[in-house]
């Protein structure tokens, strides 16, 4: 397990964070925060139709110093990688068909968020694409001061050695800031709250062959990566309800952990227990929970 | 990397119902021979999939269902003539008619750095009069570089998922024609 990139983040700053604002540090709700007069109303969202691949950065440009040729050759190399990946992928895809994460991830998330009384969610929706200006109009009809939004991501590593869960929580308000576009509600600097959230399940014993690895995620019907799934929602759950009740101080407290690396990642490290390590990592300012291995 | 579009969403892209297959340069469209002995019938097209108006984003760009599926996937199926299959519409008298019923179980598009990737599953089922065989699941998947995500692309993208689909339809049709 290298370097990953982290498709949620990629898709959503891109989406969303369109003014393209520097990361705030709005990660922790204050207790007077907490409760919110007629509660909160809740989009989970899943925008995707299968279990995504995922690649390793070309980086050819960076060590070249950049320039347009190099830039080319990073993206062919890249193209490859894509095409690599989205072959490989095709059993694990098909020994998955009727699997539904969707349903698992909206039950799970409803179970957690109406398990921190304050939270009060009141009305859930679920949508399959995510775009700033849809998810605008949907603040815009909630009768709630602020609305929750709750996204999720699930694919494989770049080399078919773990399943992972990308996710994120976010609350905005419903009033948008004086003289300003009503989609600004959703840049993360004008978040009520936001996490990003990475849980990841490694395969025991993987090999460096990714066609090898699919075979064991894929057999008697992907009955490994559908475990590791439902290991990752069950993690994703504490961690939901962890970062949506931590206190400013154990959050400003974060970055200060003793620098870690576990299965491949590196940050600081928030907890280990047994074999599984939760870190926090800089560059994405995110939280990832590595777990114990499967199969 | 190349499909930096800034801070600027691009327009949602509605996919078009008319399947077009891909042309390798140079090539000359000729279709393949149809025995007319042996006919597809479309019988049923259905839309499995619980959010039938989106296929996803590519680069920040929405990528949306054809407004008609039914027509997208008979028009598609249809394309079968292309490929040496003889297709009707309305049970034409045929020595040899395979009824096929079709869902569309999923269809999404995404993208990885540099690249986007479109994915269509199909649960076909075909019948020859009481004869009834198993359903069977074809994936059709393409993968290409992205330069911006821009209309023509996507739609190819799209419609090159498709084509494999059709290939290893119309490979099993054939195969039925000849077991009669």
């Amino acid at each position: 397990m290298n370097k990953r990139i982290s498709w949620l983040n990629i898709a959503l700053l891109t989406a969303i964070a369109t003014g393209c604002a520097s990361v705030p540090k709005n990660h922790a709700l204050a207790p007077e925060a907490h409760t919110i007069e007629g509660g909160r109303e809740v989009q989970i969202s899943v925008a995707q139709g299968e279990i995504k691949t995922n690649i390793n950065q070309s980086n050819v440009a960076a060590a070249a110093g950049g320039g347009l040729l190099m830039a080319l050759i990073d993206a062919g190399v890249e193209a490859h990688r894509a095409k690599v990946a989205e072959e490989a992928v095709k059993p694990l895809r098909d020994a998955l068909v009727g699997y539904d994460f969707d349903a698992r991830a909206q039950a799970s998330t409803k179970a957690t968020l109406e398990e921190i009384g304050w939270f009060a969610p009141r009305d859930y929706g679920f949508v399959k694409e995510i775009n700033a200006d849809a998810r605008s109009a949907r603040l815009d009809a909630t009768k709630s001061d602020e609305m929750a939004f709750v996204d999720y991501e699930y694919g494989m590593s770049a080399d078919f050695d773990a399943v992972e869960v990308n996710f994120r929580v976010s609350i905005a308000n419903r009033q948008t800031p004086p003289k300003t576009k009503p989609v600004t509600r959703l840049y993360a600097a004008n978040l009520v709250y936001h996490q990003w959230h990475k849980v990841v399940i490694p395969l025991n014993g993987a090999a460096k062959d990714k066609d090898a690895n699919v075979i064991r995620w894929s057999a008697n019907g992907a009955a490994l990566t559908k475990q590791a799934l439902a290991a990752s929602l069950t993690q994703a759950q504490s961690m939901i309800k962890r970062g949506l009740t931590q206190s400013a101080e154990t959050s400003l407290a974060i970055p200060k952990g003793a620098r870690t690396t576990a299965g491949g990642y590196t940050g600081s490290l928030i907890e280990k227990v047994g074999t599984t390590t939760l870190l926090w990592i800089p560059i994405q300012d995110q939280w990832v929970l590595i777990a114990d291995p499967i199969g | 990397m190349l499909a930096v579009v800034g801070c600027v969403p691009q327009l949602p892209l509605v996919i078009d119902s008319k399947y077009t297959p891909p042309q390798k340069q140079g090539a000359p469209r000729t279709p393949l021979k149809q025995d007319r002995n042996c006919v597809v019938s479309i019988e049923s097209l259905i839309d499995k999939r619980s959010d039938t108006s989106t296929l996803g984003t590519v680069t920040g760009r929405s990528v949306r269902s054809p407004t008609d599926v039914g027509l997208w996937l008979r028009d598609t199926f249809k394309a079968l003539d292309t490929l040496g299959v003889a297709v009707s519409d309305d049970n034409a008298s045929s020595k040899q008619t395979i009824g096929l019923d079709a869902e569309l179980v999923t269809a999404w598009v995404s993208d990885l750095p540099s690249s986007k990737n479109a994915n269509i599953v199909l649960r076909v089922a075909y019948h020859q009069g009481d004869k009834v065989g198993e359903p069977k699941l074809y994936r059709g998947a393409a993968s290409r570089m992205n330069w911006n995500a821009g209309d023509n692309e996507l739609q190819r993208l799209i419609d090159a998922a498709l084509t494999e689909i059709l290939q290893n339809v119309s490979a099993d049709v054939q195969s039925l024609c000849k077991q009669g």
